[in-house]
């Protein structure tokens, strides 16, 4: 009794000194708001443990609403940072998930990720060092619209990928008019099954939940009619015209192609409601560093580029840079793959994850979460049989839908049935949690190579009389660079910025050299105080300049180094020969 | 806001004393507008639309449409103005062509653009963007190298640098012309290159580089419409916006020209040309599909155009053009999927065939054509008078809403002024305010006609560059140009005495000294003298009336039914175009934006799926040929003897139509 009491204390003083100071390390922290993670949350629930965690953290946590769905739902991301920053001024990581509405666990991922900085920060020095060099945007739900369908309505594990835009898919001049239709009532859209006697389907006469075909040449018992549904405009076709058809991961303004070479590209790129926000954050955010988008399923972690003629706007340095996170994004996510989308997937036009590389210039990577490796913990895929043993001793029957029989407008008596929506693209509720944890992990690793930057070696000469020869090393300790290839070259963003000022003092000249031993400088003829870095500093690289200046002995001279893509470095030089510094231990 | 809202309304209130004006005549045209959004600066962004009212009460959205848009780079201001002409022009002169048939008119895309350009604001350069703050040189200073009126004479020209200095990286790539040394031209044969070409300007940013950020420079300055749309859009290219249709202007276009399916052709009034020559076919973009030109199987309807293009205008080939990669013609045939042209309303003069046979009889021929010998000595007519002054008021920045004032008869002035009465206090001040802000001579004129008199005209210097014009200028005739297109601009200028290049002069540059300065004045080779503006208006109606009398026209005969046996039926229904056009253009079936022609049998359900025995209840065709082809959608139904049965066809040119069928013998 005392012993718990104690306990209780102990917990209660780490929660307030959470942020005070960095506490010792603890395998697990009472969060001021916890979630369970074994189940999954609808728009309302996963906004409302948004709200929780924001009023649980507000020191940490503020939420935005971006936007407005199509069909009037607020559009509800969250900022995450250390107490009292000014996020726009660190680099960030913007993570999204749920633009495919069906592919349910993104949200889950993404709401664990705040749930899991929050929680930890101030208990563990790795989160509490990332909130301190870097904010995070996160957003769970990019299409609530369709994610509130695929919860409320009948759903299959493949429908509402689509936002909710009415679309004429079968060009007969009317809208949705012949969506699936939920026959048996059960809120699941299932298979229909019609008895035949010239059938080629037979069910299995131990599991009659299992239809076979029946070899050539002989005749079962029933035919399979497809998905469930009626043929509501009576076109002869079932269930062709739904409210699909705009597929938002087709949207982005980076190869944007029209709808009849990109199918549900939309009507222009943007033109979804929900794109255009989360575009234009992403746009007014420049100091946005690294991205990510949370998909189902497959098990894999995709780069672009989206088709074979984009090759070009993925340089060798940035490739290096995403190799290295692939590679050890695979120990930490074991059955998932390093992909390129177009060579090892299939050609996107106007997706999300290149949009972010090739527009913004940004290290972008789309997970699918959820691969058939994960069932038995063992790579390959399950046989038909341990399918069914899987989701009869491990979920207990709970993804089937029984049959049942129902009378069907055009064929009579049908049978209503099968794998329902929860059957094969969503994670498993008892393993939800480790499938966040892993791919949570697996941002952190990327988010925490956002540039970081320091002035590193510094020397300062005296060239006779009031002239001096300054030169200064600027380093980024990290993977990323603060301009990636692909946004030197394209001219995206501003350059980097290094000037050079001081009191009673004048720069002369100045110019740029290849590293530290390097002799020769290369000058820069206009705006010696003032030079633009476009390549900025590279992965774990530098860049190194050299001042001549004339000022007085014991003068300071104050140098600055911006990046769009990671926090401003400021340094004092005082003119001095015994100035020269090397700070590398 | 208020300003542009204003103008807005003083033009609808032109075009509604209009539409009042021929209402007498039965189905006469009507005008309607409508704002379709906003530009940045808060103009709004309007639609015209003309169609003649129904007797059956069918919607101007049910007929086939042509879209004229204007102003989409707002230095091309003979484009907004043919295209606010165009309404009363078509009505008057051409309303057989508006029989069955819809003409939007968006004459402003662009209006910050254009008014911008048409500023008083000084110095004038040659920009026709929608202006918006930016970086291009990516320094992090914005528009901080705009070029500069170094020898402030109010316009943005060029200069040329002898020996150029090192220091600033510059190299000769020119030298003077010796036979015009007006002229500048690369070097011939031995002769060495003496001077560098630039924007006339400094280095305002001490950069080594000149005007690389800022409006009218060689970057920079705002978003060029013409770059900005998806189609082929020159991703992160200067002028091409954040992403496609980002500005709102662009944006609204798009949503609005997305949301009428009975578009059948467009118009673009501006610098892209596809009439004079006809854009390629067989090449595409990346992905293999999206045409850079058009599709194999459209030629022939341009090739029509061409033609009629070439015969109302004399226009033989323009110059080349700027690259269509998210131009709005190129996105109108490529995404929206319609035929789309591209006309430059005005081309260099030597471009057009001498004799042109597009008088009208009814026409005075003082009124066209651009003065020759034969007209020296000739007074100008009042059309020539009221282009010139107008053309001189808007140049000097007057407000539209007073120019018009000027111009309007006594019944629309009425209008206009009742409407001025009926003012909230806000609107009343600002309109004070810009009253206030007009030149004295301008106020003078306004209060005059406000107050019932008569507008003492325009400024004297107007009336003498008329006269000067019309007396013509012989001096140069002799100088026969060199081959080039400047050249040839040069000896136009020079031929008939226009203001539009200003001369070589010697000029101190604060970081390159000795500079001269010099070249075409902004616009000059854009826009034309006011005096051609009217012969231009007429041209381009006529080219209107003639792609309208060219759309599908889409007609449906009655439903034919045939008793096959007892109680089995064939109905079949046939549908016919009778106009030039296929119904939709090839490019409109491959982008399959819109549905084609479906027929639906009994789209109401009340048959049993089992009577329809033959044909699926929806018959879909893409597109129906031209020039009386016609379409047919034939079933077999089980039905008794009496028994009803609807069909409905469904056409975004025309909207639905139902026709409800008996099950008897006919005839």
């Amino acid at each position: 009794m005392i012993r718990a009491t104690c306990l209780k204390l102990l917990v209660a003083f780490a929660v307030v000194s959470a942020f005070a100071q960095t506490a010792f390390a603890q395998a697990t922290v009472d969060s001021r708001h916890e979630i369970a993670w074994n189940r999954y949350y609808d728009v309302e629930q996963t906004d409302e443990h948004m709200r929780a965690l924001e009023r649980a953290y507000p020191e940490l946590i503020e939420l935005r609403t971006i936007g407005t769905s199509l069909q009037g739902r607020e559009l509800i991301m969250a900022i995450i940072t250390k107490p009292g920053d000014d996020h726009t001024q660190k680099p960030a990581m913007w993570i999204d998930g749920s633009i495919h509405a069906n592919e349910v666990q993104a949200t889950e991922v993404v709401l664990y990720s705040l749930w899991y900085l929050a929680t930890y920060y101030g208990h563990n020095d790795e989160i509490t060092g990332l909130l301190d060099d870097y904010a995070f945007y996160m957003m769970p739900i990019v299409s609530p619209d369709s994610r509130a369908r695929w919860f409320e309505g009948p759903s299959t594990p493949h429908n509402r990928r689509s936002n909710q835009m009415p679309r004429d898919n079968d060009r007969d001049g009317l809208i949705d008019e012949d969506p699936a239709d939920d026959l048996d009532g059960d809120g699941s859209i299932t298979q229909m099954w019609k008895r035949d006697p010239r059938g080629e389907w037979v069910r299995d006469r131990f599991d009659d939940r299992v239809f076979t075909r029946v070899p050539a040449g002989e005749s079962g018992d029933w035919t399979f009619l497809g998905s469930e549904g009626i043929d509501d405009d009576g076109d002869g076709q079932t269930n062709e015209d739904g409210t699909d058809g705009h597929d938002m991961n087709r949207n982005w303004p980076a190869d944007w192609q029209p709808d009849y070479v990109q199918f549900g590209a939309g009507a222009y790129p943007l033109s979804a409601p929900e794109t255009r926000a989360v575009a234009q954050f992403c746009y007014d955010h420049p100091n946005i560093a690294a991205f990510q988008s949370y998909h189902n399923t497959g098990g894999m972690m995709l780069r672009g580029p989206g088709t074979n003629y984009r090759t070009g706007a993925y340089p060798r340095e940035d490739l290096r840079v995403y190799d290295e996170i692939g590679r050890i994004g695979t120990d930490l996510l074991p059955f998932y793959r390093y992909l390129v989308v177009f060579s090892d997937l299939y050609n996107v036009h106007g997706g999300e994850v290149t949009w972010a590389h090739e527009a913004l210039g940004i290290i972008s990577f789309t997970n699918e979460l959820w691969t058939v490796g994960k069932y038995f913990q063992r790579s390959g895929r399950p046989t038909a049989e341990q399918m069914r043993l899987f989701r009869d001793r491990l979920q207990f029957g709970a993804t089937f839908q029984p049959f049942s029989e129902v009378e069907h407008p055009e064929h009579g008596t049908v049978l209503v049935g099968g794998l329902n929506k929860w059957s094969s693209r969503s994670t498993p509720v008892f393993m939800l949690e480790e499938e966040a944890h892993r791919n949570f992990a697996f941002t952190m690793l990327h988010g925490g190579e956002m540039p970081k930057l320091r002035f590193d070696r510094t020397k300062v000469k005296k060239l006779g009389g009031q002239l001096w020869e300054v030169t200064v090393e600027i380093r980024n300790d990290k993977l990323i660079p603060t301009r990636t290839a692909r946004a030197s070259d394209a001219g995206i963003g501003a350059a980097d910025l290094l000037t050079a000022e001081g009191q009673g003092i004048r720069v002369v000249a100045s110019g740029k050299l290849d590293g530290w031993w390097d002799t020769t400088a290369d000058e820069v003829r206009h705006e010696p105080a003032r030079v633009l870095y476009n390549e900025g500093v590279g992965s774990r690289g530098t860049v190194v300049h050299r001042f001549w200046i004339e000022g007085g002995r014991g003068s300071d001279l104050q140098l600055r180094y911006q990046a769009e893509k990671a926090v401003d470095i400021k340094a004092t030089l005082e003119l001095e020969t015994s100035a020269d510094r090397d700070t590398q231990q | 806001m208020r300003r542009s809202s204003f103008i807005a309304l003083s033009k609808s209130i032109c075009l509604a004393g209009l539409a009042a004006t021929t209402v007498a005549a039965a189905a006469a045209p009507v005008v309607r507008s409508e704002a379709i959004g906003q530009s940045v600066g808060g103009r709004p962004i309007e639609v015209f639309t003309i169609a003649r009212e129904d007797q059956a009460g069918r919607s101007p959205h049910n007929r086939p449409a042509l879209v004229v848009i204007a102003g989409v780079q707002g230095h091309h201001k003979i484009g907004a103005r043919v295209a606010e002409s165009l309404a009363g022009l078509l009505i008057e002169e051409h309303a057989e062509s508006l029989a069955g048939r819809t003409v939007y008119v968006i004459p402003r895309v662009n209006p910050d653009g254009l008014a911008r350009f048409m500023s008083v604001e000084s110095p004038k350069a040659l920009s026709g963007r929608a202006p918006e703050p930016g970086d291009a040189d990516r320094d992090r200073r914005i528009d901080d190298d705009p070029p500069n009126d170094l020898n402030g004479d109010g316009y943005i020209t060029m200069m040329r640098i002898p020996a150029p200095n090192g220091g600033y990286d510059l190299e000769a790539t020119h030298v003077i012309d010796t036979d015009d040394p007006r002229l500048m031209r690369g070097p011939r044969g031995d002769e060495l290159a003496t001077h560098a070409l630039l924007i006339e300007g400094v280095d305002d940013d001490g950069d080594g580089r000149f005007n690389e950020d800022g409006r009218g420079g060689a970057a920079g300055g705002g978003v060029d419409l013409d770059m900005h749309f998806p189609t082929h859009w020159p991703e992160h290219a200067d002028g091409a916006g954040r992403f496609p249709l980002a500005r709102p202007e662009a944006k609204a276009l798009v949503d609005w020209l997305q949301s009428r399916g009975n578009i059948a052709a467009v118009i673009v009034l501006g610098p892209h040309d596809t009439v004079t020559t006809t854009p390629p076919t067989g090449e595409f973009g990346p992905a293999r599909k999206v045409p850079l030109g058009i599709e194999a199987d459209d030629a022939a309807a341009y090739q029509e155009a061409a033609e009629a293009f070439g015969d109302i205008t004399g226009i033989s080939s323009t110059e080349p053009g700027p690259n269509r990669a998210g131009s709005l013609v190129q996105w109108c045939y490529a995404d929206l999927g319609v035929y789309a042209f591209g006309t430059p309303v005005w081309v260099r003069p030597d471009l057009v065939e001498a004799d042109t046979s597009e008088t009208d009889a009814d026409e005075p021929a003082e009124s066209e054509g651009k003065p020759d010998a034969d007209a020296a000595g000739k007074a100008p007519t009042p059309e020539q008078i009221e282009a010139a002054d107008r053309a001189d008021l808007a140049d000097r920045g007057v407000d539209e809403m007073f120019i018009d004032v000027l111009y309007m008869d006594s019944d629309e002035r009425a209008v206009l002024l009742a409407d001025v009465e009926a003012m909230n206090q806000a609107e009343l001040a600002d309109l004070m305010q810009r009253f206030a802000a007009a030149p004295a001579d301008v106020q003078d004129r306004v209060t005059a006609v406000r107050m019932g008199g008569d507008d003492p005209g325009p400024r004297p210097e107007v009336l003498a560059s008329i006269n000067a014009a019309a007396s013509g200028d012989s001096t140069r005739a002799e100088s026969s140009p060199a081959g080039s297109p400047d050249a040839k601009w040069l000896a136009w200028i020079d031929e008939n005495g226009i203001d539009g290049f200003v001369e070589w002069q010697p000029v101190e540059h604060p970081q390159l000294g000795p500079v001269e300065v010099g070249g075409f004045v902004p616009g000059v080779r854009v826009n034309p003298p006011s005096a051609e503006e009217d012969r231009l208006n007429r041209q381009q109606a006529a080219f209107a009336a003639s792609v309208l009398e060219m759309l599908p026209e889409l007609s449906i005969d009655s439903p034919v039914v045939e008793r096959v046996s007892a109680g089995l039926w064939r109905v079949s229904v046939q549908m016919r175009n009778s106009g030039t056009l296929p119904t939709s253009s090839a490019i409109g079936v491959k982008a399959r934006r819109v549905p084609g022609v479906v027929c639906v049998l009994d789209p109401d359900l009340a048959l049993e799926s089992e009577q329809i025995v033959s044909g699926p209840r929806t018959v879909r065709f893409d597109a129906i040929d031209g020039r009386g082809s016609t379409e047919r959608a034939e079933w077999l139904v089980v039905a008794g003897q009496g028994d009803r049965v609807v069909v409905e066809v469904r056409s975004p040119l025309i909207g639905a139509t139902r026709h409800e069928i008996t099950m008897e013998t006919q005839q």
